[in-house]
């Protein structure tokens, strides 16, 4: 399922003195299968960006277009039929059980008596008709997909485990809705290097077992370079360049221009090749070793 | 969307009226409240409405923000009206209908109900264009200097306006974080709109519990800010900005009481035309 997105216009008080673009002219389209990074520093228009992907911020300008949904301007008509309520109704749900977003913070949204109910709210939301039994293997499921131990877990209450635990249970509450599109919002803000690591290799672990596509917001290169398989920057809510980490990176001028740094592994890159040792990288830390460590080698 | 709701936003323009004195305009909305009431006929009303206008003129804000503090209260103004125009009672009124549900109705009551009317709106127009043009802590400003009498009655005022002062600080805040937990649920499929009263309610428990955490969390991280910055309740706090009365208050003051008695002038002395 290809997100296919044209000309997204979006303006922040929009027909007011205060008016302000979020987006301009932003066209882009993200393939199925790619673990997919947006990248810009705070206030570039990702955050806006990514909330237009399952309806939460209707569309002012444009069109998107995710597998059988389309999403486009329509005016608010004051007299619709109930009927067509109810059929609108249900297509956003169904868009909003297929498109999966992990908000920045997500355990901040946590507020049920017990884990195990926190984790079934999406369940119990997007599909009212399944049975108990179903919604507690459904529930399980992604409690485990998360890589925690659901009978130790799931009677505690959300707002007693730990911090790295609180996480990764939210986002088993939005992986409970067998989403197909996964979106997350700086999931690794606030976590440690070791909870940081671990949540890198759940994500990898979502994506090949899972989740076809999934997106990042980030504005952590190196995170960038390391695991995404292809990228966007945002500038004050214009799209500046797609590509992948190799692409994107090798052009240190436009990293800078848009307010963020290149990863280590480029800035060393170029670093190098100003002392005459020109590496072919894709800047993610493994390539750059082994890259590193042959062109050692091969002047010795 | 939700921030629309909050009563009477800061409109931020510079004009004299903004740069008043935040105790004056609170001075001034009282005795505007009292020329509102006073008034008793077309003329009272005609001196209200042009003060009206020309300080809304004065403040640069655009008739439409003014006009939107109706919004909120446009339910009571229908209701008012409606009960005085059916039980107005006065002596020698002329009934005007009599006829099936439309009992009662004469010329007195349907004056009095519009003026009834006319008053809430007033009202409502005045004060909005007191928050609309002074901020938040501005206002907090004014209305601690307006309560300084009560610290002879041992009433701690400094700290009833830091609290009102961090309360209004946090609207915003509140604000942006109801609507991104608004969001993430609805992300996970929560619905607010569909459902009878009682299902709505409950639909907003996974917005509230969460609103309220971070609220207290909040609530604790200031404490503790407050605490780092060595904040004490009972030393004397001095002012980073003072209050001053200038010429702009003067003239709004001489205005406003000229206005005042413009309107009791109406009431006494001139004969209603209508």
């Amino acid at each position: 399922m290809d997100i296919i997105c044209n000309n997204i216009d979006y303006q922040y008080n929009k027909g007011t003195k205060f008016a302000t673009y979020a987006l301009k002219k932003v066209s882009l389209t993200i393939k199925e299968g790619e673990f997919f990074g947006i990248i810009g520093h705070t206030g570039s228009g990702k955050s806006t960006f990514i909330q237009h992907l399952n309806a939460l911020i209707p569309i002012q300008s444009g069109q998107i277009t995710i597998g059988d949904y389309n999403l486009f301007f329509e005016p608010t008509k004051k007299r619709e039929s109930k009927k067509q309520k109810k059929r609108m109704k249900s297509k956003l749900k169904d868009l909003r059980r297929t498109v999966g977003m992990v908000f920045q913070y997500p355990e901040y949204q946590l507020f049920a008596d017990t884990v195990k109910e926190d984790v079934s709210f999406a369940i119990k939301n997007f599909m009212p008709e399944t049975s108990e039994a179903e919604v507690e293997i459904l529930t399980k499921n992604a409690i485990e997909m998360v890589g925690l131990n659901y009978f130790e877990i799931k009677d505690k209450s959300p707002f007693e485990i730990s911090g790295g635990q609180k996480r990764r249970v939210a986002i088993a509450g939005v992986l409970a809705a067998r989403p197909q599109i996964l979106v997350l919002d700086e999931p690794c803000a606030g976590l440690d290097p070791k909870g940081k690591n671990e949540l890198w290799q759940l994500l990898h672990r979502l994506h090949r077992d899972v989740i076809k596509t999934i997106i990042i917001v980030s504005h952590d290169m190196n995170d960038v370079a390391n695991h995404c398989t292809s990228s966007a920057i945002f500038d004050h809510g214009v799209l500046k360049k797609v590509g992948t980490p190799k692409q994107l990176f090798s052009d240190q001028a436009l990293i800078t221009e848009c307010g963020l740094e290149v990863p280590v592994t480029a800035y060393l890159t170029n670093e190098l090749s100003k002392n005459g040792i020109v590496l072919d990288t894709d800047f993610t830390t493994d390539d750059f070793c082994v890259k590193l460590a042959n062109a050692i080698k091969n002047q010795k | 969307m939700l921030k629309d709701a909050v009563f009477g936003q800061y409109y931020p323009v510079k004009s004299p009226v903004h740069r008043m004195d935040s105790f004056t305009k609170i001075v001034l909305l009282i005795i505007y409240i009292v020329m509102v009431f006073v008034a008793k006929n077309f003329w009272g009303f005609l001196a209200v409405g042009v003060f009206l206008l020309v300080t809304i003129l004065a403040s640069k804000v655009p008739f439409k923000s003014v006009a939107r503090s109706i919004k909120a209260v446009y339910f009571i103004i229908a209701f008012t009206f409606i009960i005085n125009i059916f039980f107005h009672k006065e002596e020698g009124a002329k009934v005007l209908w009599d006829v099936w549900l439309l009992r009662n109705i004469t010329d007195k009551s349907l004056i009095y109900a519009v003026f009834m009317a006319l008053r809430f709106t007033l009202l409502m127009f005045g004060s909005s264009l007191l928050t609309l043009t002074s901020s938040p802590v501005e206002l907090t400003n004014g209305i601690e200097v307006l309560l300084k009498p009560l610290t002879i009655f041992k009433i701690p005022v400094h700290i009833l306006a830091l609290m009102m002062s961090i309360a209004l600080r946090f609207i915003p805040t509140l604000m942006e974080e109801t609507e991104r937990i608004i969001n993430a649920q609805k992300a996970r499929g929560a619905d607010f709109e569909s459902g009878n009263i009682f299902k709505r309610a409950k639909a907003l428990l996974p917005v509230l519990i969460p609103l309220l955490t971070s609220a207290l969390r909040r609530a604790e991280e200031l404490g503790d800010a407050m605490d780092a910055r060595c904040f004490s309740s009972t030393t004397k706090r001095t002012k980073f900005k003072k209050l001053t009365f200038s010429w702009r208050d003067l003239i709004g003051l001489l205005f406003t009481l000229a206005t005042l008695s413009a309107v009791i002038l109406c009431n006494n002395f001139l004969v209603a035309i209508i």
